[in-house]
């Protein structure tokens, strides 16, 4: 028989109040570790997908809105720009890399986005199975569009329009798979890539460009695009001769910029917009906006949950102080056995604690677990992957508060046991 | 086991049998009023003996300074030669528990373990090393061994006053001190509990130290001292 038997005893004697006392205490951990969890996660993969991205080129309109649709793919896109605006500022010597973006299709809920090679250097990514695209219509997925969609290289699928299935389907000019990209935990894993000219293409733009994004300081590249155009077929030179004309009047959505120095930062977005046909948004700042309106909301569920963790400790604080009444004569009979004032103490301290600690214990595992589902959940929908049973820090901290506060709940009750008359306890209950 | 018998007991020419309780010019007080007032005391080894009092006498006062819960204002307690008085709080706590048995009127057992659980806690708060040959020898000797895994109250009166018993004697104690253990028995009863408490504290080699209102502890009980009267 042990102190911590003794406790678990008590408790299960009464055991709808125990299981009241630790319920509570697992809702309101459960919820601020979820809390924690989330919103750290939620911060992890906004930062992670628009890693490198130092600027972003579009429509007037909302800055947010353009951030979200250009780099999260999550919302529509401000509108369209002149790509030979966009391709000045690309060209500007304090840019170091530039991606067009041009969206409007859609494949299964996989957002198709018209590009060049350089995307694919803005996230640090090379094509793991096949090759990248080089003529219209060919096209390269994303690890989990290949992985949903069962595609695989030289398969072939039609794109819609818009961003549901219910678009018109440009069936007429069906995309070849020519590569898969490998995981890369952001939201590439989720895309289609092609070329500018598919998107130009299939709606109507026939007079396009092919040329490859030029890159402002990265001669290498351009020498690269050149010597592989070299190689290509004699048709695929054709298409080319036919389609390097002039682009003049083509259209992008946007334009990924990365800075060659975090200088551009203090000057190249003000002389963007300042200028009135584009619109500059940097990527920090509106994660900075999101993450602060998203921060009012978990501001308001965090304070609930710490009410939940207060009604919990309160209510074991009112298990053990209102079970001394009618356990004195037990605590009394504890010291008559030879129990000390202090292991008196600890007696009571124990089993408030096993109480909290119990509910705390499942509050973390509950949210661990409710992470876990909601990861697989997000994982099968939009393919991002949250999986990772990491601890965070900020948790360490909450279980360190949990663990005061649950002994400071414990410690009161316990004390008026320490300090329990055993005389007058027995002359009075053994009448 | 009748007076006339403990008293034969009592003087059973041993040259100096060790004292278990002796008590001297002990007076203890709650505020201005003095409760207690002894000049003497003795109870030997392995003997019994009653002290009997109507209620508020200081009886319960007096039990309690004997077992070391109330530390004495005036005059000394030894128990088997320590002068309780000399030992700090927690020291009296051990020596208690390494020393003394109780059984009360209302038992006090407690209510969430099991009878055999009960036991084991009394041996733990001993400081004696857990004996669960000694817990089986005494559940089966005072016949509740088929109940050691049931709570206190699925127990009947008798059955739980047996368990005290066994409780109070689980540690081997020198001193078994019952407190009031007849007050609310029929004549029967009362003849039984005092005949169980002398019959196992005599086997298990302890002194039994009676202290009640109930008279009629007088006629098994032969070293009977009234309190407040003279012996």
């Amino acid at each position: 028989m042990t102190w911590f038997q003794l406790a678990w005893a008590n408790l299960r004697a009464s055991p709808i109040a125990s299981a009241v006392n630790i319920l509570l205490m697992t809702l309101g951990t459960a919820s601020i570790v979820i809390l924690i969890l989330a919103s750290e996660r939620f911060t992890d993969t906004l930062t992670r997908d628009a890693r490198g991205i130092d600027l972003v080129l579009g429509a007037k309109g909302s800055p947010t809105q353009l951030i979200l649709s250009a780099v999260y793919h999550a919302d529509l896109p401000t509108g369209n720009i002149s790509y030979d605006h966009a391709r000045a500022w690309a060209n500007d010597d304090r840019v170091e890399l530039a991606a067009p973006l041009s969206l409007g299709d859609s494949y299964r809920g996989f957002r198709i986005v018209g590009t060049n090679d350089v995307f694919l250097g803005l996230y640090d990514v090379t094509v793991r199975e096949g090759r990248s695209w080089k003529r219209p219509m060919e096209a390269v997925l994303g690890a989990a569009v290949a992985e949903e969609s069962g595609l695989k290289p030289r398969d072939r699928f039609s794109g819609a329009h818009g961003m549901s299935d219910l678009g018109h389907v440009h069936a007429e000019q069906p995309y070849t798979v020519v590569g898969v990209l490998p995981p890369t935990n952001t939201v590439v894993d989720r895309l289609i890539l092609t070329s500018l000219e598919s998107v130009w293409d299939l709606h109507g733009h026939q007079d396009h460009d092919s040329e490859t994004m030029h890159t402002a300081g990265n001669p290498e590249h351009e020498e690269h695009e050149e010597h592989e155009e070299h190689e290509e077929h004699e048709e695929h030179e054709e298409h080319n001769a036919h389609t390097n004309g002039d682009a003049h009047g083509q259209e992008i959505t946007a334009m990924l910029l990365r800075y060659r120095t975090p200088l551009a930062a203090m000057s190249l977005p003000r002389e963007i917009n300042a200028l009135g046909n584009l619109q500059a948004a940097a990527p920090p700042m509106e994660i900075a906006r999101l993450l602060s309106l998203v921060g009012l909301g978990l501001d308001g569920l965090r304070a609930f949950a710490w009410v939940l963790i207060g009604a919990a400790c309160l209510s074991v604080f009112a298990a053990l102080y209102g079970s001394l009444r009618h356990r004195r004569r037990d605590l009394a009979m504890l010291r008559c056995l030879g129990a000390t004032k202090i292991e008196v103490f600890f007696a009571m301290l124990s089993e408030g604690l096993l109480l909290s600690m119990a509910g705390i214990a499942l509050g973390f595992s509950l949210a661990h677990s409710t992470m876990i589902l909601i990861s697989a959940w997000l994982e099968s929908q939009r393919g991002v992957s949250l999986a990772d049973l990491y601890w965070a820090e900020a948790e360490t901290q909450l279980l360190l508060v949990l663990l005061a506060v649950s002994l400071i709940s414990a410690a009161i009750p316990a004390m008026q046991a320490y300090r329990t008359d055993v005389a007058r306890t027995l002359a009075e209950t053994n009448l | 086991m009748s007076s006339r018998q403990e008293e034969s007991a009592a003087q059973d020419p041993n040259p100096s049998p060790p004292l278990a309780v002796r008590v001297t010019n002990l007076a203890f007080s709650y505020g201005a009023e003095i409760v207690l007032a002894f000049d003497k005391f003795e109870l030997k080894s392995q003997q019994a003996c009653s002290i009997i009092g109507p209620s508020g006498c200081g009886k319960s006062t007096f039990v309690h300074l004997v077992a070391g819960l109330l530390a004495p204002e005036k005059g000394s307690v030894e128990v088997f030669g320590e002068d309780l008085g000399s030992l700090s709080e927690s020291q009296r706590d051990r020596f208690r528990g390494e020393h003394i048995g109780f059984v009360f009127q209302r038992f006090h057992l407690l209510p969430a373990l099991t009878v055999m659980d009960n036991l084991a806690l009394a041996q733990k708060l001993s400081r004696t090393q857990r004996d669960r040959s000694r817990i089986e020898t005494l559940l089966k000797q005072l016949d509740v061994w088929e109940l050691r895994h049931r709570k206190p109250s699925d127990l009947s009166h008798g059955q739980a006053q047996r368990v005290a018993v066994a409780r109070s004697l689980v540690h081997a104690p020198s001193l078994v001190i019952a407190d009031e253990p007849t007050s609310a028995l029929d004549d029967t009863n009362a003849h039984q509990t005092l005949g169980l408490l002398q019959q196992t504290t005599q086997e298990a080699g302890a002194a039994l130290l009676v202290v009640t209102h109930d008279h009629r502890v007088r006629e098994h009980l032969a070293t009977g001292f009234e309190l407040g009267a003279a012996k």
